[in-house]
């Protein structure tokens, strides 16, 4: 009864998440432009230096996600090696500590280990590339594993390896890479932080110009329909790609004690992680000045610290709550998911634009001015991430086990509670820590709107990077990646824990 | 009969067994599990009752004089005006709430959110305190902020006044053309701003956008100085002949610093504070054509709302922001303001670079022409 309850509760938030973070701000977005009646203050029209500003930002995207896919493979075999990840939580804790640190900071630390001579569109795409590598390596290692592999190994007693790999293997696997390659691509065409830490302009800041300079929502929303319909043809792409293909359930534990490292694979994953997050982070480490700009930017901004994680982990959790009831949702499941997504997808500025049009006003006014807003703002922009890893685990989902307790007697609600959150909750974990990190570096949504008596960490890093206070950059940097250990830790002792 | 049913069924799976058997400690009984939803949801609503970050929500605090809170929007640089806004919390015990701008947001950014908020009826800045002045100005002028004289500023001259004291300006930042003397030649940088539009310097010229920020005012008042005729004629050297464009002043300092550009278009703090930081820059004062360059004051208004007029701890921090204390501060800080206080200028040692005689009225009134030329030339 209590599970039942339990069970009911998280759907009703889910489902009230889902409506305040995504539904009620994209109508507010609408309505308000209608209301208001305006044609933007740049014309109906893109101008020519806007097109080069998306073109650019489109060409640094693309080559950051190519990059990050070849990088991705030595960690990626070595994912779909280890059969399942729980035996490895060192490899675990290397990735998630890869993943959770704010692409900004690794931004700084390059910018310390370059020349600033050096081209800033390569050090762009050198950085979100070395930043969002573990997305691919996770994504198509755990693909292998669990549904390629099988397949590929049965078309190896056809075939040859080579033609096994071809014929088989790769168009099974091209899912995989190709969501890879669209999460990594909407988050950095997205990205304010690092273009900004490159001194880059791209589209993101064009679009967060306009938001920041105009008072009138059409002056967003309008500059942005082009990255809009570049994302959208891209998820109408993904739905077809993924689209119609049965589940391709886990297959249990195989390969088994298969994982035996070679010589090259340790140096390549030492190396992976040496130049993804070792490099940044240890020169930023080797210049600190002294520990006392340590110990004041702990004094000075402790209390933004705390917020931020607070309300970053929150939106996390919310997230997933909201991924599980739609993925699990027992109507308008489709429509809820693609609408998420769709959601999350736009620039981090139209977003922030839809929450103030959402909630600038007397009924709603309570949520407008304090933290809930900023939890919101996270949860609209990175929600997508809760809704992917839970529907990742439904297409991974053990029917075996499903229907096991469904003969036991067991409802959809107790099977879910008591079978699927228990064999998923690692990864659950995992997507709440992905949606925290991402929160916690988010700078184009949060800045439209923040509330009084905190400061995103996030920002103060842009503001000290622009004030050339080196000291106090680096202290809060270090303090940041100090805050991915816990969370990184955690994860991987519960995933061996979980699956010992 | 529950428990019969149950002994009933078909023996489950190992799986099962182990799964449940995993979840069992969560929950183990209804009494536990009400017990840690209970502690769950307890430690939530505390941890973010009692951390509250003070923001007082217009309709209870702004509007109680009770709560001392005062909600200031600050784009004044974030280091500087937190030590000055802490310390005057600490003296008067007034629990002040501030939304700090920041380098994305470049002042626009609050002002446009104190416009959206007065549009939707609730305003909620008790005090603005902005790093310049001109969009104070335009603010004033939608009846967005409240009268108020603050008797420290009786030593301020009149024309850092508004009329109808809306807003008191102090602190100036000069407009500037930063450059690095090891890669360019003193002799090689114009000395007006006219002459940065030409051919041979134009392409070797950074600007930050002239949408936002100090850079804003400034293309205004060379509308409001040079006429349209001769300033969008400006513009168009300037995009003809190559002129960059950055996301900010700082970051128009750091393509000098880079090697990127020869001159950056800017202010003199992020001078001050790039040689701070060990960069190797210098700066001349180009004369904008009546004799000086554009000298930008930061600025302190009362926003306009309901309890914000009345407020008296509003009034207090006000008065205090525009002391000479605060100026003086700023001057000695890392980017250097320029106080306008005559005595002051005596008194730290400084000088005032030669400055434009036009006046801050008439650069707010050419702000949406230079914006609309800015955006139909410059920026397309």
């Amino acid at each position: 009864m209590i599970l039942q309850v339990s069970i009911v509760v998280q759907r009703v938030i889910s489902w009230l998440v889902f409506a305040l973070a995504i539904v009620w701000p994209s109508v507010a977005l609408i309505v308000r432009c209608i209301t208001e009646g305006d044609v933007p203050d740049g014309g109906f029209t893109i101008s020519a230096r806007q097109w080069t500003l998306l073109g650019r930002s489109v060409w640094l995207s693309a080559s950051a996600t190519a990059v990050c896919l070849l990088f991705s493979v030595p960690a990626a075999i070595g994912v779909a090696r280890c059969g399942h990840l729980s035996r490895r939580p060192v490899i675990v804790a290397c990735l998630l500590g890869v993943l959770l640190c704010p692409a900004t900071i690794y931004a700084l630390g390059w910018s310390r280990i370059l020349p600033s001579s050096f081209s800033p569109q390569v050090r762009c795409v050198g950085v979100w590339a070395l930043w969002a590598w573990p997305i691919p390596a996770l994504l198509v290692g755990s693909g292998w594993s669990r549904s390629v592999r099988p397949v590929y190994e049965a078309a190896l007693l056809a075939t040859t390896p080579l033609k096994a790999l071809w014929a088989v293997a790769v168009p099974l696997l091209l899912r995989y890479i190709t969501l890879s390659a669209l999460i990594v691509f909407v988050l950095c065409v997205s990205d304010y932080g690092v273009p900004h830490a490159c001194l880059l302009r791209v589209y993101a800041t064009e679009l967060l110009g306009w938001a920041t300079s105009s008072s009138r929502t059409i002056d967003t929303l309008w500059p942005a329909w082009p990255a809009i319909a570049i994302t959208l043809a891209l998820l109408v792409f993904l739905g077809r790609m993924w689209g119609g293909v049965p589940n391709t359930p886990h297959t249990g534990p195989s390969g088994a004690g298969a994982f035996c490292a070679s010589r090259w694979m340790v140096l390549a994953w030492v190396g992976c992680f040496t130049v993804s997050w070792l490099c940044p982070v240890g020169t930023l480490a080797v210049k600190m000045v002294s520990e006392h700009a340590l110990i004041e930017a702990l004094t000075l901004y402790s209390r933004d610290l705390l917020w931020s994680l607070g309300l970053s982990i929150l939106a996390g959790i919310l997230s997933i709550m909201m991924g599980v009831g739609l993925v699990w949702g027992p109507v308008g499941r489709s429509v809820a998911l693609s609408w998420t997504v769709v959601f999350g997808a736009l620039p981090g500025a139209v977003i922030g634009a839809a929450l103030i049009a959402a909630y600038n006003n007397s009924a709603t006014g309570w949520v407008y001015d304090n933290w809930p807003i900023v939890v919101l703002s996270y949860v609209a922009r990175f929600g997508w991430v809760g809704v992917a890893t839970a529907w990742l685990i439904r297409q991974s989902v053990r029917r075996d086990l499903l229907d096991q307790a469904l003969i036991d007697g067991a409802d959809d609600g107790i099977a879910w509670g008591l079978v699927q959150v228990p064999m998923y909750l690692p990864t659950l974990l995992c997507g709440m820590a992905v949606v925290a990190a991402l929160s916690l570096a988010d700078v184009s949504a949060s800045s439209l709107v923040r509330v009084p008596g905190f400061s995103p960490p996030a920002h103060i890093l842009i503001e000290k990077f622009h004030r050339f206070e080196d000291g106090m950059l680096i202290s809060l940097s270090l303090l940041l990646v100090v805050a991915t250990f816990p969370p990184a830790l955690l994860l991987s002792f519960v995933l061996k824990r979980w699956y010992r | 009969m529950a428990p019969k049913a149950r002994r009933d069924r078909p023996k489950r799976s190992k799986d099962v067994q182990k799964i449940r058997f995993a979840v069992k400690p969560l929950f183990m009984s209804a009494e536990l599990h009400n017990r840690q939803l209970k502690t769950a949801i307890t430690v939530l609503v505390l941890g973010f009752s009692g951390c509250e970050p003070s923001s007082p929500n217009p309709s209870t605090a702004t509007r109680v004089p009770s709560t001392r809170s005062v909600v200031v929007y600050c784009s004044v640089d974030e280091g500087f005006s937190r030590s000055v806004l802490d310390d005057f919390s600490r003296r008067t015990g007034i629990e002040l709430s501030v939304i700090y701008d920041s380098e994305a947001g470049k002042t626009t950014g609050l002002v446009n959110r104190i416009i959206q908020e007065a549009r939707s009826g609730r305003p909620r800045a008790d005090v603005f305190w902005s790093s310049e002045l001109f969009n104070t100005i335009l603010l004033a002028r939608r009846g967005l902020l409240a009268p108020f004289d603050p008797p420290s500023a009786a030593d301020i001259p009149q024309r850092f006044k508004d009329p109808m004291y809306r807003w008191t300006a102090l602190a100036s930042r000069a407009r500037v053309l930063a450059y690095d003397p090891v890669r360019t030649s003193p002799e090689l940088v114009p000395k007006t701003w006219q002459g940065i539009a030409a051919p041979k310097y134009a392409n070797q010229v950074v600007i930050a956008n002239p949408l936002f920020g100090t850079t804003r005012g400034h293309v205004a008042a060379m509308f409001a100085l040079w006429g349209t005729d001769r300033a969008t004629g400006f513009l168009r050297g300037l995009r003809d002949h190559g002129v960059s464009i950055a996301d900010g002043n700082s970051s128009a300092v750091r393509a000098v610093i880079a090697g990127r550009a020869s001159m950056a278009a800017t202010d003199t703090d992020d001078v001050w504070v790039a040689q701070r930081g060990g960069a190797s820059l210098d700066l001349v004062y180009p004369d904008l054509g009546d004799g000086g360059t554009l000298l930008i004051p930061c600025s302190v208004a009362l926003v306009t709302g309901v309890h914000s007029e009345s407020s008296e701890a509003a009034r207090r921090l006000v008065d205090y922001l525009v002391s000479a204390d605060v100026e003086r501060m700023l001057a000695q800080s890392d980017s250097r303001n320029i106080p306008v206080r005559n005595a002051l200028l005596a008194e730290l040692n400084m000088t005032r670079p030669p400055e434009t005689k036009i006046g801050f009225d008439a650069i707010a009134n050419a702000m949406d022409e230079a914006a609309s030329a800015v955006r139909e030339i410059l920026i397309r």
